[in-house]
């Protein structure tokens, strides 16, 4: 056995995307499944994320995960963790759709984040160096969601504050609104960005070391480092305060700055949503001089940094997604997060090539054959004679 | 299978109600028609009274079938406290506490520019109207805890302080981004017994 880690034990799919039913079971630690494009790998790992989450890592609208045709689609997961046996169920109508914990349903979908602990690593996320800065407040929110119910809190709460703000200075530049009325949501607004930024520096903070170690085993040279940059940080100022009065503070004189700018604009021009995640190697800009080869390698750092903060926060290990990612990366790249991830979380791999995978990762995990919206396990695809010798 | 016009019309009406889908409406709708007559026509007329004869109190804004309301014209309750909420359910969440012994404002609504909702479409000059006369020397805002509630309670208490009257916030600690219609009796009743003034 390993160590403490989220542990999937079976998933079923009635009409979810490609597969019309799917029951699966997953006893161990490692499942690689292989199948050619749009046999439905990406979709299995979907429904994982979607009963982890909340919502879909790529569906612009949840009704794209409906199974074309069917009235509705639905996923049920059973997995094991620190808070014991759970089952996880998501319903899709084209009206919406309902989550249930162990039978009962969620009032709010948000609730869901505390179950099923996920960290998912997509061919996307190797922009994450390169990218803009959402890319990069997407990878913190990400985990941060997923490890402090208070920060999911805020960061909502956040959110929700923004869109009234930017509706009513919208309101306001087309005449239909004083002024005046875009006081009331100040004290909110300071308070909630303020939350964010605060905690988003904070997990900065612990994360960076972790990454920094991460880079030092698979690069081997450069050092990494990551920096949290609230939006009101001058050029000159290296440090983000991780104060949270200091921060308040902050955030309230450049709201009162730029109030005369925003009502001009018509949207809001202050808060976490124009942060930024700097990082650096060897002190310099990894986004403005990183080759290609060392990109990667830092992306590959921060996720198995987010791995480990995340087990920091929450005692275990989450269960780790990797959609065709392994055969981006070179065998040395590969052979390092593999030796990283695995023999502590559960992990589940896709890929349309077993060659492009580590050779010993075949024999540590079960393969599984996807094959347009069905899996079977490798020695059964076999034996059924689909595939000759 | 085409519904027959008269089931269509009514699938169509009953899916108009918040809530209810298309699949809904349907099964409320073939439940309908299979009804003893009597009981369909006691709903028809519940429905066409209720609308005719639920008004808005001219005193409160709270919904009402006589006009000033109960709660308004009872002489047991104590002038000098009103109570700001945001709508009906939250009076009665309130009243179901049986602590509360002061006056209610509802508001109908909560400041939310998404929803085109700012203060001249709440109940807002019916409430200093009722504070003209001087009787009442506090204001209890009891708007919901989420972010459209704390705007509103903002808006007001900037409106009200000036006229000189105390303007007391429900206290902390009741859930987060919860809705007062939602909450406990005891949640409910410690907020308020705990409300604190707004400086
Ligand atoms: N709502 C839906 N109903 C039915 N099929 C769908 C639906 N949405 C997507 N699909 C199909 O699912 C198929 C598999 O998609 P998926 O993204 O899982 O492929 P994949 O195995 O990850 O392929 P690749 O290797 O190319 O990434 C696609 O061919 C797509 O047409
Ligand atoms: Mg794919
Ligand atoms: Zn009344």
């Amino acid at each position: 056995m390993w160590g403490e880690a989220v542990r999937i034990e079976g998933l079923e799919l009635i009409s979810f995307r490609n597969y019309t039913r799917l029951a699966l079971s997953l006893p161990g630690s490692l499942h690689l499944f292989l199948g050619g494009n749009g046999q439905g790998k990406t979709n299995l790992l979907e429904a994982i994320y979607l009963v982890a989450t909340g919502r879909s890592m790529r569906a612009g609208r949840d009704e794209e995960m409906i199974r074309w045709g069917a009235p509705q689609a639905e996923v049920r997961l059973e997995a094991e963790s620190l808070r014991g046996r759970y089952e996880l169920q998501v319903v899709l109508t084209p009206r919406g759709k309902r989550a249930y914990v162990n039978g009962n349903w969620v009032r709010r979908l948000g609730e869901l984040l505390e179950y099923l602990s996920a960290v998912l690593f997509v061919p996307d996320d190797l922009h994450l160096v390169k990218g803009g800065p959402e890319a990069r407040r997407r990878y913190l929110d990400g985990q941060l969601v997923q490890a402090l119910p208070a920060y999911r809190e805020a960061l909502a709460k956040f959110q929700r504050i923004l869109r009234q703000r930017n509706r009513l200075l919208d309101r306001i530049g087309q005449g239909e609104g004083s002024a005046g009325s875009l006081e009331v949501w100040d004290a909110a607004f300071v308070e909630e960005a303020s939350r964010v930024i605060h905690r988003r520096a904070l997990a900065v903070e612990a994360l960076s070391p972790l990454a920094a170690e991460a880079h030092q085993r698979v690069a081997g040279s450069k050092e990494l480092s990551l920096r949290y940059r609230p939006y009101f940080l001058e050029e000159t100022e290296d440090e983000a305060p991780t104060s949270l009065d200091v921060i308040r503070e902050r955030v309230e004189a450049s709201l009162r700055e730029a109030r005369p700018l925003e009502l001009r604009r018509g949207t809001s021009l202050v808060g976490p949503q124009r942060d930024d995640l700097e990082m650096t190697l060897d002190g310099r800009s990894a986004r403005r001089f990183a080759s290609q080869g060392e990109q990667r390698t830092v992306v590959l750092a921060c996720k198995i940094a987010e791995l480990e903060l995340m087990a920091s926060y929450l005692g275990e290990y989450p269960v780790l997604l990797l959609d065709d990612v392994l055969s981006e990366l070179d065998p040395v790249r590969q052979a390092a997060f593999v030796e990283v991830a695995m023999g502590r979380t559960q992990t589940l791999v896709t890929s349309t090539e077993a060659t492009s995978l580590p050779a010993g990762l075949r024999e540590q995990g079960r393969s599984y054959r996807v094959r347009a919206g069905q899996i079977q396990p490798e020695e059964e695809a076999l034996r059924d004679g689909s595939v000759g010798g | 299978m085409v519904l027959p016009g008269p089931l269509a019309r009514l699938v169509e009406e009953l899916s108009r109600l918040p809530g209810i889908g298309p699949k809904t409406a349907q099964r409320l709708a073939f439940h309908i028609v299979e009804q003893p007559q009597e009981r369909v026509t006691a709903l028809a007329n519940a429905l066409v009274e209720a609308r005719e004869q639920i008004r808005t109190c001219s005193v409160c804004c709270n919904l009402t079938d006589v006009d000033p309301c109960r709660l308004c014209s009872d002489p047991q309750r104590d002038d000098a406290l009103l109570c700001v909420v945001e709508g009906p359910r939250d009076v009665m969440a309130l009243e179901r506490t049986r602590e509360y012994r002061g006056r209610y404002h509802v508001l109908r609504g909560a400041i939310s520019p998404l929803d085109g909702i700012g203060p001249g479409e709440l109940r807002i000059r019916e409430l200093l109207d009722r504070l003209q006369s001087g009787e009442v020397r506090e204001v209890i805002l009891a708007t919901d805890p989420d972010p459209e509630g704390e705007a509103t309670a903002m808006y007001l208490s900037r409106l009200l302080k000036p006229l000189g009257v105390k303007v007391t916030r429900m206290a902390r600690g009741m859930p987060v981004g919860g809705s007062v219609e939602y909450m406990d009796e005891v949640t409910l009743a410690k907020a308020m017994e705990g409300r604190r003034e707004i400086t």
